[in-house]
């Protein structure tokens, strides 16, 4: 799979350096920051864009447990067909952490993958979901961000060999992938309010869907299952046709871990149902009900 | 040389024998820690009911679940996962490789949840409240294990 990947990288690389339009192409893009004058960040409610999001299960150091995970400090690794990928030090901390950053900085990495010097993020990060907040989301984020404890452990490089190495060809990736449409259209307020949940902060596609040979998700098997990176086995489907629980249920296994038959969440999904336990009730039934309105493939 | 033919004959039969007895141990061994899962299972459902008002409390009924769950957090798993009996090499297996080698961990693991019913156990004789307090840390528990331990095919 991976010397494959690799042939077509090179050779979409090859073609595109040939025509000169490869650098134009991946230029890092950036937020539109009329969008961001005047906001102001809200810790408090930061918190839950956090938890929300997960911030915390990739980015607290290997083996953090409980208040330990609010510091930051990065160093989880996650392997790929692409190579294996570091979390990186997002504590407070101005050197090894992202404190000398801007809330645009913030809103830049979030949203268009784009690091405060102009490199593109892989998508490991999942920016591709983070776009869909909306620009306080990410200002109450950063306000939250602020009040959690430094670290000074430097982030470590990413291990990715040719021709992932190359971050601009993550441009071109993100002509293919980055889009800020949502992918389930729904005129139910309820449903709505999941969506932001599901698509935008919690980002369940990264691991609940598909991915093409490109890393690009299948967009027309949304949530219908895949098998996970690196090998770690499968993330079930979510669309009725592969979780039939009622949305009480879906709200009970996101706040206990617990399912209808007492079984209970594994693998990367207990740290899943960690944040999703700080939601409101409210939160998970509208997660809930998102999940009911999906189409069956 | 008719008896080295028969020695032969003898050993490829046991081999069969022994890798069909192997299938067999993996096999069981899955089955008899998905059982006391599904002993687990069965008292965390009587429990939660009651937790959640779906069941009206009955002390009776409450205590006889929680020492059951705490009897049965007591049976050692770590012998339970045999070498073929991981997820991929045996149908039906969601045992993470890692189950198999760190015996040590599941160990640690499990006192964790023993710990975790026998205070479910205390609080089984106080009411709804208590018992749905006791029950998170019950969760948190199987949780913990779970993500160490196992794994989807």
């Amino acid at each position: 799979m991976y010397t494959l990947l690799r042939l077509v990288f090179i050779a979409l690389l090859l073609a595109l350096l040939g025509g000169g339009v490869f650098w134009v192409l991946t230029r890092p893009g950036h937020v539109d920051s009329a969008a961001y004058d005047g906001l102001t960040g809200d810790a408090e409610r930061g918190k839950w864009v956090f938890d929300a999001g997960g911030c915390a299960s990739c980015h607290s150091a290997p083996g953090a447990s409980g208040e330990e995970k609010l510091t930051l400090a990065g160093g989880k690794s996650f392997a790929s067909d692409f190579g294996t990928f570091l979390a990186p030090n997002i504590s407070p901390d101005p050197q090894a952490g992202i404190g000398a950053w801007s809330l645009l900085d913030l809103a830049d990495a979030m949203q268009r993958g784009v690091s405060p010097e102009g490199r593109h993020y892989y998508p490991a990060f999942p920016y591709t979901a983070y776009i869909h907040a909306a620009p306080q989301d990410i200002a109450d984020l950063w306000a939250y961000l602020q009040t959690l404890p430094p670290s000074d452990s430097p982030s470590q490089p990413h291990q990715v060999g040719f021709p992932f190495s190359i971050s601009r060809g993550v441009g071109l990736w993100k002509m293919l992938y980055l889009t800020d449409d949502f992918t389930l259209a729904s005129p139910d307020e309820e449903v709505l309010r999941g969506r932001i949940l599901v698509e935008a902060l919690g980002h369940c596609a990264e691991c609940h869907t598909p991915r093409n040979a490109l890393g690009g998700l299948e967009k027309d098997l949304w949530l219908t299952g895949a098998q996970l990176a690196g090998g770690a086995g499968r993330a079930p489907g979510l669309t009725p046709d592969h979780l039939d629980w009622s949305e009480e249920e879906i709200a009970e296994y996101l706040s206990s871990g617990f399912t209808p038959d007492f079984d209970s969440a594994g693998g990367e999904m207990t740290d899943v149902v960690e944040n999703t336990a700080k939601l409101s009730q409210a939160d998970r039934l509208a997660i809930a009900a998102y999940l009911k309105a999906l189409p069956t493939p | 040389m008719k008896t080295a033919a028969l020695t032969l004959a003898l050993l490829a039969g046991l081999g069969t024998a022994g890798t069909a007895f192997g299938q067999d141990a993996a096999k069981g061994a899955m089955e008899a820690r998905k059982s006391v899962m599904h002993i687990y299972a069965y008292n965390l459902g009587i429990l939660s009911g009651i937790a959640k008002g779906e069941a009206e409390y009955d002390s009776e009924i409450a205590m006889t679940a929680a020492s059951n769950l705490a009897t049965a957090s007591s049976i050692d798993l770590t012998y339970m996962f045999p070498e073929g009996s991981e997820v991929g090499a045996l149908e039906g297996s969601e045992a993470a490789p890692a189950a198999l080698t760190d015996a040590s961990g599941v160990m640690e693991k499990q006192m964790a949840l023993h710990e975790a019913a026998a205070e479910l156990e205390a609080a089984a004789g106080e009411g709804a409240e208590a018992i749905g307090a006791a029950l998170r840390t019950v969760g948190g528990a199987c949780g913990a294990c779970h993500k160490a331990y196992r794994q989807k095919p």
